[in-house]
């Protein structure tokens, strides 16, 4: 057994907020020796004017709850939202302790919010130069050719238009008197 | 209990420029476990595009694992977003009945003042 200190139970205490109704069930030890249901009870919303608030929502426990261990369970109705901040359990000691709020293990809500910066790319408060696209005028002239088709340096030669002399004269037929 | 650190968020706070409305809107994932819409918000003109404005916008009551923030600028407004901070908080333990499981708080078997 995890611990011989027998305890009495006597009030259960939530603080949260609650938009709906759920299920508290406290669990014990005894009488048996295995983790059995001892209460159930609804827990209500924690509204105030019309509005879902933080709040406490304390419930007696039947005289006799007792054991070396407690469970809790909370369990939310369908779409019903529970932020849970604290939970005690008012328990002494038997056979003569003193009555005295135990708490149970809830992770801690912190009260203060903090910083999250968005991821917005940041924009610079200076102006800065940025050269227009324009191509730049060169300083210095350069010779460029005007478009003359060049005259060839070398001489050819080109075939005057006579025509040409046959090497064997032809006969002509000359008329003759008769 | 959800596995992820579930956020309680507060308020947002944008800088901007803009010559015209737009409108905020921010959706979470709680609860429901799905990204939906939890606030929508009117961004006035900051007076032109050449005027900066801080804009608060109140968060309460608003939880998620996740947030995505979208801004949409209204017919012919240009919107320059310069800055932007949340304010958030996380919840030590968030229970969500509309998620299947449905989720629930269950101590150890504890020996108080052990």
């Amino acid at each position: 057994m995890a611990s011989e200190k027998l305890k009495l139970y006597s009030k259960i205490e939530l603080e949260l907020i609650s938009n709906g109704n759920a299920t508290f069930t406290l669990l014990t030890d005894l009488p048996g020796a295995g983790m059995v249901q001892r209460v159930q009870t609804n827990v209500g919303p924690s509204r105030w004017t019309g509005t879902f608030v933080r709040g406490t929502w304390t419930s007696r426990l039947p005289y006799n709850t007792q054991g070396h261990l407690v469970q809790a369970i909370l369990a939310p109705a369908s779409n019903v939202q529970i932020t849970l901040y604290r939970a005690r359990i008012w328990a002494r000691e038997l056979p003569r302790g003193d009555w005295e709020w135990f708490q149970l293990p809830v992770i801690d809500t912190p009260v203060e919010f903090g910083p999250v910066n968005l991821p917005i790319p940041p924009t610079s408060e200076e102006w800065r130069a940025a050269n227009l696209v324009i191509p730049p005028t060169a300083e210095e002239w350069r010779p460029v050719n005007l478009p003359i088709p060049p005259t060839n340096e070398e001489w050819r030669a080109a075939e005057l238009p006579i025509k040409p002399t046959a090497p064997v004269p032809d006969w002509l037929s000359l008329e003759v008197d008769k | 209990m959800a596995i992820q650190k579930v956020f309680d968020y507060k308020e947002v706070t944008l800088e901007y420029r803009s010559n015209g409305p737009a409108t905020f809107t921010l959706n979470t994932d709680m609860p429901g476990g799905s990204m939906a819409s939890r606030v929508v918000a009117t961004l006035p003109s900051s007076g032109g595009i050449g005027a900066n404005r801080t804009q608060t916008i109140a968060l309460d009551g608003v939880q998620g694992t996740m947030y995505q923030v979208l801004i949409t600028p209204g017919a012919a407004t240009q919107f320059i977003p310069l800055a932007g901070k949340l304010m958030l908080r996380p919840i030590g333990v968030y229970l969500d009945g509309s998620l299947t499981p449905a989720e629930q708080w269950i101590t150890q078997p504890i020996a108080p003042g052990v």
